[in-house]
């Protein structure tokens, strides 16, 4: 479970775009916490939670605290998270195969050892029941040393897209400073993740919403090149 | 130390008192544990909170008292002694809770924290408070001096001497006050006095004579303390300070030598020798004690420059190979504490230290100065040539290596009347001398036999046939130096002029100091110049001493300790070399019993000597002098600067071949060059935050008032603004960053020029053009071309304005696969995962295998000093290594020493295949693909309660590979050639022991290509 510290709430005044409890009110949140959980997962693992099936993709992910990852351990989390190695990702659907929500989520970028100088961003692919996709990008938040802090995204008007999903990805992507996901990661494409807050979806969709793409959201956007340690 | 003084003849006279080694301590580690008289023991306790030289005003109604940059520590300033009275109070505070202890010292300038003798039992207290920071032992260490003094020879190091400082004074260290923490001063040198005679030249303070010093500089905060053979006449406006610090040594139970002084003069010669060639007055004439002839000329680096003297180093009763001898940490703090209060402008610290610990106490406090803008210079140690020996390893400190000097082995030349030229060896400083010749053993003195003149004995020659003349003696069979100084001393009383030695055997002539004009020939010239010498008419000249041919110099010295450092190996260390080897300066005459109980009562005064000493310790200063020269010159300059402009500007150490000695880890950035340092350029600057930086990247913590890494940050070890770039274990490419910075008074623009062999080294931006005062960031990416794999390359960084080339080294080494050598987690629980990063030098797959977890074998047993204990084990064929471990954690007694040897054998004999003898019982063997064998290790304990220590041996044996492992490893899809990857390790296994396992890394074709070792600690 996330640690509502002020480190954190400092975190999510930079980002600018962050909202608060409303988001954790959700249907359900996935935590991470089970000890049954914690272990290293493969590509093609996969782990309920819930009503929940997660499946890690690509690459390897790791639930356990920010003790495993040593000197790129994120900060503000004194519990156990989901973490995404190299260039892998995280699935989630509903077990019952329903429509759902994403209402938030935490997150932190982890940095190779020695680290990459590309700059990643946060991406939630939502796919709908007609295959079309959401894709919603947001910064991390930066550090000056390789321990990046949790941020919270849960700003209602930034999930709004990601409604009446069959699918939710979690990965990360690069950014050049206009558009994501235009440069392979080269395993740079690593974050952790807590606090995944979904509803069960209430409305139908709106056909014409299933067409429209939102971009990158990025108040508060910074460069990590420039905050990595040097 | 053995010394060889020119002094002889107070030698001769008290050689009896020389030192008798009594020492029966057989020690394989480096820093031996004092032995426990009372039950308790001295330890350094480190309390939460930043000194003096760091605060930076965080405590409400408590000014900052840290320096501005560019300005020095205000050490006599009001806020610092409100800051130290609000430190004092907190102390207190701690040390009341302890009850009744016996405090040694209180640190609070560079150092927050006290030392004081206490039980064990009291420590561990001590480490459960909250305002604790750490608790550690008070160790002993060595002067770097060698203890294979030869004669003679002179530093060169030219000066900058004829440049003039911005209040136009000549730039000799006019009002800087150098520092030397070590074994006091031997004051009657005239190295250390504050007048001139009539003739200008240098005098002792209790000879008369024309005062040429002005009052200490005006931020002087020190004293003289007076003692034993010391007292407040001692002190002048040369030596302008003195302190001593026996508490710790006093407290480990060591007994003062019997010519020990309990005060600030020198019980050794050491620190007389080291603070004359730092700073010692220029134009000394250097006697000989014999008859008074000058026959050289000394001057310390920075002649001008005030001494202070802090005694922190001392001669235990067994004299000075004695165990207890040496430099006990708790008084070096104290010493650092003062010195910095004091207001000194650089230290010199000719003392061994930590090889491996960026945050032991002594560096601490050198760091804490540093930030307060004191120059700290140390030597890297006499262990070389083995490799990793470099002790002193901070970045803030400038470490000095020992070179040798062009006149190590001063040649002479006898020109015969016939022009025949025979080359030998010759201490000559009087002057060309050109006379008749005569045998010696033709004028016998009346009574004498031809054998004794043949020798010239002393009163063997006839003076009526003697004067006037070249006199051709043989030397004696036993060779010595007092024989050979017996037969010019002879010559002399004769009435000679000069004297030609010839060598009976084919021993190597020697440059000794004779008292006139002489050259010592070989034996194969020895007959030719016997018939000549014999024919009428005959006569010779005896040449200058001069620097023979062939004699390559400055060449490292053997003795000095090697790099890389054992720490990160980013750094480079040492930093710089300077001359070491057979360096003559003031020292201390030998004395007997009888005559230090009348220098104490005033009765004698002292006499004074000069000797030559080798060793890293008289490397340190010149380098400590060259640092006070450009303190002079450029006052506002960080200690940084003063450290990047000693180490871009120097000149090439050579190899015994004359080729320049490109190895980096003998010679750091080249040899100190004053001159060129001293020429304002380009400089890589840093504060004490970039050192926080630094550390905070080692996952250390910086000292309280240099800042916690949440507000620091980090750098990365390679990015630390050095004036040295280096790149461990590169992996395809690396990038180094670093700041330069226009410290001359002109725009200038500079243009890079890298060069290292087998790399590609783009520089960029490639050029810069800096206003004065402006700096710029420029990257140096480095990509292996052909440079081999696991080796080292030396190459250099040249920023080039056309006139004044600023060069770095640049060394780098390139691997094919970067991986931890091992991962830990010490976590309570079964279930656990650790993520490391790995580097690549292609693209594709990588797989993984894992061997283990394994159990540690655990043995309990107790052992009491000096008893050892024998256990076996049994390595399987095929096995992937074998660790045998002892833990402090699992050893009774705080103290307890514990010792490990390995044997591949049942019984702790035959081959030994490992050794741990470290100061502690935290002690680690660890065979790689170890022989199928019973091997067996042997504990030893080397201190422990008198009733015995429980302690727990470890031992694993991983491999070979079999079973399902309970160690897991995941690594990415694909691998990146000169990228990173993260691999994740996870287990499942019972809590309760130490485990260790192994992983091995394959590439696409299953060729290994590397491995981590795995320890779980789940107790």
């Amino acid at each position: 479970m996330f640690q509502k510290t002020s480190r954190w709430l400092g975190g999510a005044m930079l980002l600018g775009a962050i909202g608060l409890p409303q988001a954790y009110a959700a249907d359900d949140v996935i935590d991470f916490e089970a000890a049954a959980l914690l272990g290293a997962y493969s590509a093609g693992d996969t782990f309920i939670s819930g009503a929940y099936t997660l499946t890690t993709r690509i690459d390897y992910g790791v639930i356990d605290g920010a003790v495993a990852l040593g000197p790129n351990s994120p900060t503000g989390n004194a519990t156990q998270f989901y973490f995404n190695g190299n260039d892998g990702a995280l699935s989630i659907v509903r077990t019952d195969a329903g429509l759902f929500d994403l209402a938030g989520f935490a997150a932190a970028f982890v940095p190779l050892d020695p680290p990459s100088s590309q700059t990643t961003v946060i991406v939630a692919k939502g796919t709908k029941v007609d295959n079309s996709v959401v894709t919603v990008s947001w910064a991390f938040a930066s550090s000056a040393t390789s321990h990046f802090p949790f941020a919270s995204y849960s700003t209602p008007s930034q999930f709004s897209a990601l409604v009446n999903l069959k699918q939710v990805d979690f990965m990360a992507c690069s950014w050049d400073g206009v558009t994501p996901c235009t440069q392979p990661t080269l395993n740079n494409g690593q974050f952790a993740i807590d606090d995944v807050a979904l509803n069960v979806a209430l409305v139908p969709e709106p056909a014409a919403l299933g067409l429209f793409t939102l971009g990158l959201l990025g108040v508060g956007l910074r460069t990590q090149l420039r905050r990595k340690a040097r | 130390m053995k010394l060889t003084p020119i002094g002889f003849a107070v030698a001769l006279l008290a050689a009896t008192c020389a030192v008798q080694a009594q020492s029966n301590v057989t020690r394989s580690s480096t820093s031996a544990v004092l032995p426990v008289a009372t039950g308790s023991k001295v330890y350094i306790v480190q309390l939460a909170g930043s000194p003096a030289a760091t605060y930076d005003g965080n405590v409400t109604g408590l000014s900052a008292t840290r320096p501005a940059a560019g300005s020095r520590f205000a050490n006599r300033s009001n806020d610092v002694r409100s800051y130290l009275a609000y430190l004092d109070s907190k102390r207190s505070a701690v040390i009341a809770r302890l009850g009744r202890v016996n405090v040694l010292h209180k640190y609070g300038t560079t150092f927050f924290g006290f030392s004081a003798a206490l039980t064990e039992a009291q420590a561990a207290q001590l480490m459960t408070y909250s305002d604790v920071l750490s608790v550690v032992p008070s160790e002993v260490r060595q002067l770097d001096t060698t203890r294979t003094p030869d004669m003679l020879g002179e530093s060169a190091v030219g000066g900058v001497w004829s440049m003039l400082d911005g209040a136009s004074r000549l730039v000799k260290g006019e009002d800087i006050i150098v520092a030397h923490l070590d074994t006091g001063v031997w004051p009657e040198n005239a190295s250390f006095g504050d007048k001139i005679n009539a003739a200008g030249k240098p005098v002792a303070y209790y000879q008369a004579g024309t005062q040429v010093y002005g009052p200490p500089p005006a931020k002087w905060a020190g004293t003289c303390v007076t003692g034993e053979g010391f007292t407040a006449a001692m002190c002048n406006n040369k030596v302008i300070g003195a302190r001593y610090y026996a508490a710790d040594f006093l407290a480990s139970g060591a007994l003062p030598w019997n010519l020990e002084f309990m005060s600030p003069r020198d019980g050794d010669g050491h620190g007389t020798h080291t603070a004359s060639t730092s700073s010692g007055n220029g134009g000394v004439e250097l006697t000989s004690s014999v008859n008074g002839v000058t026959t050289a000329i000394m001057s310390g680096v920075a002649p001008r420059a005030r001494l202070a003297i802090y005694k922190v180093c001392w001669t235990a009763a067994g004299g000075s190979s004695d165990a207890q001898t040496g430099c006990y940490t708790a008084d070096t703090l104290a010493a650092i504490d003062d010195a910095v209060a004091d207001g000194v402008d650089v230290i010199n610290f000719s003392v061994s230290g930590t090889q491996n610990n960026y945050v032991d106490p002594v560096e601490t406090a050198y760091l804490n100065a540093t930030a307060a803008g004191i120059v700290v210079v140390a030597a890297a140690g006499n262990s070389g040539p083995t490799a990793n020996t470099v002790a002193h390893i901070g970045p803030w400190i400038a470490t000095a290596a020992s070179g040798t000097v062009d006149r190590a082995a001063g040649g002479g030349d006898f020109t015969a009347g016939n022009g025949t030229v025979y080359s030998g060896f010759s201490g000559n400083f009087f002057g060309v001398t050109t006379g008749s010749l005569v045998l010696s053993n033709t004028i016998p003195a009346a009574g004498q036999t031809v054998a004794s003149a043949n020798t010239c004995l002393a009163n063997s020659l006839d003076p009526t046939l003697a004067a006037g003349k070249i006199v051709v003696c043989d030397r004696q069979t036993t060779n010595s130096q007092a024989n050979r100084l017996v037969a010019s001393n002879e010559v002399k009383r004769a009435g000679g002029i000069g004297m030609v030695l010839l060598n009976p055997d084919t021993s190597t002539p020697v440059a000794d100091p004779h008292v006139v004009p002489s050259v010592q020939l070989a034996s194969t010239l020895r007959t030719a110049v016997q018939a000549y010498a014999a024919t009428v008419g005959a006569t010779g000249t005896i040449g200058l001493s001069y620097n023979r041919p062939g004699v390559v110099a400055p060449v490292i010295s053997s003795f000095s300790s090697r790099g890389p450092g054992l720490a990160d190996q980013n750094v480079m260390k040492p930093d710089l070399t300077a001359p070491g080897s057979s360096i003559t300066a003031a020292i201390r005459p030998t004395i007997s019993t009888t005559q230090r109980a009348q220098i104490i009562d005033g009765s004698l005064t002292a006499a004074a000597a000069t000797g030559s000493i080798s060793g890293t310790s008289m490397a340190t200063p010149h380098i400590a002098g060259a640092a006070a020269v450009l303190r002079q010159l450029y006052p506002t300059w960080s200690p940084a600067a003063i450290k990047s402009a000693l180490m871009t500007s120097t000149t090439p150490v050579k190899l015994s071949s004359g080729a320049t000695d490109t190895n980096r880890w003998n010679t750091g950035a080249g040899h100190l060059y004053p001159n060129g340092a001293a020429v304002p350029s380009l400089v890589y600057d840093m504060d004490g935050s970039d050192y926080g930086r630094f550390i905070c990247g080692q996952n250390l913590a910086p000292p309280a008032g240099i800042g916690n890494c949440a507000t620091l940050g980090s750098v990365k070890p390679w990015n630390l603004n050095l004036p040295s770039l280096q790149a461990a274990g590169v992996v395809v490419s690396r990038t180094l960053t670093r700041k330069i910075k226009n410290v001359s008074a002109a725009t200038r623009t500079y243009v890079a020029t890298p060069t290292l062999a087998g790399w590609d080294v783009v520089v960029s931006p490639a050029s810069v053009t800096l206003a004065p005062g402006a700096s710029a960031t420029f990257d140096a990416k480095l990509t292996r071309t052909s440079a081999t794999l696991g080796a080292w390359t030396f190459g250099n960084l040249v920023w080039s304005d056309g006139v004044v080339a600023i060069s770095s080294p640049l060394n780098a080494q390139a691997i094919a696969f970067g991986a931890p050598a091992q991962a830990s987690d010490v976590r309570s629980a079964g279930k656990g995962s650790q993520i490391i990063s790995v580097q690549s030098s292609y693209t594709g797959t990588m797989s993984l295998a894992t061997i283990g977890l394994v159990p540690a074998t655990v043995t309990t047993s107790t052992v009491t000093a000096p008893a050892t204990q024998c256990f076996s084990f049994v390595v399987p064929a095929g096995a992937n290594f074998a660790r045998f471990q002892l833990f402090q954690a699992d050893t009774q007694g705080a103290t307890t020493d514990l010792d490990m040897d390995v044997f591949r054998s049942a019984n702790c004999t035959g081959t030994n295949v490992g050794t741990s003898a470290g100061g502690s019982s935290d002690e680690v063997v660890t065979l790689e693909n170890p022989t199928a064998a019973t091997y067996s290790v042997r504990v030893t304990g080397y201190a422990t309660p008198a009733s015995g220590a429980q302690y727990k041996l470890s031992v694993w044996v991983v491999g070979p590979a079999g079973g399902t492992p309970t160690l897991k490893a995941r690594g990415p899809s694909s691998v990146y050639s000169g990228g990173s990857s993260s691999v994740a390790l996870s287990w499942d296994v019972t809590p309760g022991a130490r485990y260790m396992g192994l992983v091995q890394y394959f590439d696409g074709s299953a060729a290994q290509i590397g491995s981590s070792k795995v320890l779980v600690d789940n107790r």
